[in-house]
């Protein structure tokens, strides 16, 4: 774990993920030729900007990750098919695509807590973590409440 | 000198010298709102609401008792005068009880008359309850048996015992009387709508009565839209469907079936070809449970199965069938499962009963017929299991609540169980595929951008309704869509401002919580009729209709039991008329509401006091013209009462000239027993 021997190192790579994640939302909406879903995909970018410009704050020493208690996992994301982005996809499957995303890099960082020797650094990760996971259920939330009314 | 001339509203007039200047006014075409006034009476000046400007003068006059002087300058419509009216009107409000119509018909999405139909049907007259009912909705006979009865909820009659079976009632006259309607003249215009379902028809059916030509597109073989192809034939016999559709090609609307927009025809055609579109297409595209091993054969969507169904009804069916999903597709699927010959059908729901968004009474009549309900468990994968499906689920328990106290269904590690099963149907939900239409703008939820009142989108001409405006919903609100797109559609036509049928001023007692004990004291207890419905094990095994419908007997006893909420003046009500021209806000001066006080000890008059309204219209009618003393003042300021005679019951006032004071109300406090609540041609 030679890879993150500072606080700072850990917040770069946090931050070059909400990176990937921006760029991967701001491509697919200049891509998509569906105005709405070009709207959908433009808020999910300004959401990823906003955790960016979060974690670059705590990087300054101007803003802290918020505490969090662990949120209830309604696991929505464990039981679905994986979805390929696409200009053309669906509501539905931009939100599976999200939540899958968020369940992603929250395993990833729950993985490096337990990797990182340094217990301030593996704290971090932890905190990474609940951060993830807290943006996975709000878009569970918004599947359930559109997709799984009925079931 | 002859005539008086004046100054009214900056133009010059003049009037027989001793005019009012609301006789003046009027003559010249304006309008003066009027409680206490009455022609026969001595002017009175108690109301107010007449009041007017007169240059020079400190204050507003009532123009009911000033008369117009040489010279003088009038302002009858200026912001100051219309203040002082919609105040005036606010005031009177502020301490009225009542209901100007039944909460069962504010609650109807489809705005029916439903005081009135239930009226005509205990009276015996089926055909003006139908009329009524039309009035309002193209498909009594559809809506009579697959409604979801919101006005149920809000019926007062629940405070005595059960609400009034409004629905089951609304189809007796359906399927009593044979509906023949005329041709209306055409005014020239043509409108194509597109999609024959709930929401079209209704459209259609009031957009030809208002003489404009209707070409009827629909991508099935038949009409009817999701209440043929989602809607299994024992709930909704199709001849009642083809029925009420046959009633709309009578007014002239023309069906082209088979014709898909986006694929046979095109937006823009139809915007080209026509003088307006109306769509009305529909949440026909079924969600998918993007579960591992979806699409796999012998897995299908709801809406799928039931269309399949719907053109045949001896479909094979496996022997185990699965449906998930807790709506009323998913109970309609699993029934009509049982009767395509399935031995076993589960229903697989992911939270607890409590919380399936199907229908009550649906869902026992599912459990009656031998339908399993598996509440707390999803499906998380479906492998081939040698020509039959596996079927692997989780068990589920609901999670604690969360921010909006909602407890959302969490998965139980290590929980999950396989079955083996024949057939899985997905009834997990439908959406809207507005691909068909891609010059309109969307909702965030991907549905039509449509106005409300008028269903107009963003496309200049189109207009939009039901469920591919709402997204999947219930029937009675397309119908009440596609009725409210009619009119703004003859409104864009005909060059009118183009606002729908908007509403007007409702005053009511409260939610049912609110109710004076005093309404239904009166009120013997008097069970609800329930609906004679086929054995379950025998309707099990059929697709004949479930529910059999009443019997004349029991449609007369059971709309006997209607309280008759809502007020018999609601429709000439000069309170309501006002409230609703000044667009009023009722709750501006709220004070303590007069108590609710009913007299209909009289055989044919019923005095309310609690709508009174001091306008002494009643009393001074006694005095100048009945010369008698049957109704007088009591009380004074505040406290101040329109009472009979040693506030006696009516009963007890001995005056055959008594009922004559019903025509001197301008609201309904005083109302003949001969008035019915049923006003039929009328519009609310």
């Amino acid at each position: 774990m030679g890879k993150f021997e500072s606080v700072d190192a850990v917040l770069d790579f946090a931050i070059a993920r909400e990176e990937e994640a921006f760029d991967l939302y701001h491509g697919l909406a200049s891509r998509a030729t569906d105005a709405g879903m070009q709207a959908l995909f433009t808020s999910f970018a300004k959401v990823e900007a906003g955790h960016k410009q979060k974690l670059e704050g705590i990087k300054e020493g101007t803003a802290y990750l918020p505490i969090r208690e662990k949120a209830t996992d309604l696991k929505i994301a464990d039981y679905l098919v994986d979805v390929e982005p696409a200009p053309e996809m669906s509501f539905q499957d931009a939100l599976v695509l999200a939540m899958k995303r968020e369940q992603a890099a929250s395993a990833l960082y729950t993985q490096l807590a337990a990797a990182v020797g340094d217990p301030l650094l593996a704290e971090l990760f932890s905190q990474l973590a609940r951060e993830e996971a807290a943006h996975k259920t709000r878009f569970e939330d918004l599947y359930e409440d559109n997709f799984l009314s009925e079931n | 000198m002859s005539t008086v001339n004046f100054i009214l509203n900056g133009h010059p007039a003049s009037a027989e010298p001793g005019s009012t200047i609301l006789d003046a006014a009027r003559a010249a075409g304006y309008f003066i709102p009027t409680f206490c006034h009455n022609e026969k009476l001595e002017p009175f000046a108690s109301c107010f609401v007449c009041a007017v400007e007169v240059e020079g003068r400190r204050t507003l006059v009532p123009s009911c008792s000033t008369a117009v002087t040489e010279g003088m300058v009038v302002n009858t419509e200026n912001e100051r005068v219309k203040k002082a009216r919609t105040v005036c009107v606010e005031l009177l409000l502020s301490d009225h009880t009542g209901d100007c119509l039944g909460p069962c018909m504010t609650t109807c999405p489809a705005g029916i008359d439903i005081p009135g139909f239930i009226s005509h049907i205990a009276n015996g007259d089926d055909a003006a309850a139908l009329e009524l009912i039309m009035n309002n909705m193209p498909l009594a006979g559809c809506l009579g048996r697959v409604c979801t009865r919101p006005c149920e909820t809000a019926c007062r009659r629940q405070l005595v015992e059960e609400p009034i079976a409004i629905c089951q009632l609304k189809r007796f006259p359906a399927d009593q009387v044979e509906v023949s309607l005329k041709k209306v003249p055409s005014i020239g215009k043509r409108v194509a709508v597109v999609g024959a379902g709930p929401a079209g028809l209704s459209a259609a059916f009031f957009l030809q009565q208002f003489g404009v030509d209707c070409t009827v597109f629909d991508a099935h073989e038949n009409p009817g839209g999701m209440i043929r192809y989602g809607i299994p034939s024992y709930r909704l016999p199709r001849d009642v469907i083809d029925g009420e559709v046959e009633t709309i090609k009578q007014l002239g609307a023309e069906f082209r079936f088979n014709t898909k927009l986006g694929t046979d025809i095109t937006l823009d055609q139809l915007r080209e070809e026509f003088d307006a579109v109306f769509l009305g297409i529909g949440a026909q595209k079924a969600s998918s449970m993007r579960t591992p091993g979806e699409e796999l054969p012998g897995v299908q969507s709801g809406i799928e199965f039931l269309g399949k169904v719907s053109r045949d009804e001896t479909l094979p069916i496996g022997k185990r069938v699965v449906v998930v999903g807790g709506g009323n597709t998913a109970i309609d699927a699993a029934r009509t499962a049982l009767r395509l010959g399935a031995d076993e059908v589960s229903i697989l729901y992911r939270r607890a009963r409590e919380q399936m968004p199907a229908w009550d009474e649906e869902i026992d009549a599912a459990l009656d017929e031998g339908v399993i309900l598996e509440t707390l468990a999803a499906p998380v994968k479906i492998e081939p299991a040698g020509g039959r499906l596996a079927l692997t689920c989780v068990r589920m328990e609901l999670g604690e609540p969360d921010a909006s106290g909602r407890r959302r269904p969490v998965p139980v590690d290590g929980s999950e169980y396989t079955t083996d099963v024949d057939d899985i149907i997905a009834a997990i939900g439908q959406n809207v595929d507005a691909s068909m239409a891609p010059s309109l703008e969307l909702t965030d939820w991907r549905s039509i951008q449509a106005d409300e009142q008028t269903g107009r989108t963003s496309v200049a001409g189109v207009f939009a309704g039901g469920d591919c405006v709402t997204g999947a919903d219930i029937a009675v609100n397309a119908v009440a869509a596609g009725r409210r797109a009619a009119f703004a559609i003859k409104q864009f036509l005909t060059g009118d401002p183009v606002v729908g049928d908007p509403a007007g001023y409702n005053h009511s007692m409260g939610e049912l919580d609110e109710i004076d004990e005093a309404v239904t004291e009166p009120f013997e207890t008097s069970a609800r009729t329930p609906m004679p419905h086929l054995d379950p094990k025998v309707r099990a095994k059929t697709f004949d209709e479930v529910e059999t419908g009443f019997t004349e007997e029991q449609a007369r006893a059971e709309a006997a039991r209607c309280m008759e909420c809502g007020c018999r003046d609601a429709h000439e009500c000069a309170l309501r008329e006002y409230a609703t021209a000044f667009d009023v806000e009722p709750s501006r001066f709220n004070g303590d509401r007069r108590a609710y006080r009913r007299d209909d000890s009289h055989p044919v008059l019923v005095y309310e006091e609690h709508k009174c309204i001091q306008c002494g219209s009643c009393v001074r009618a006694c005095d100048e013209l009945l010369n008698s003393p049957c109704m007088g003042f009591a009380g004074r300021g505040f406290e101040a009462r329109v009472k009979p005679a040693l506030d006696r019951a009516m009963v007890l006032i001995d005056d055959e000239q008594l009922p004559k004071l019903a025509e001197f109300c301008p609201v309904g406090a005083l109302t003949l027993k001969t008035d019915s609540v049923a006003t039929l041609n009328r519009n609310s």
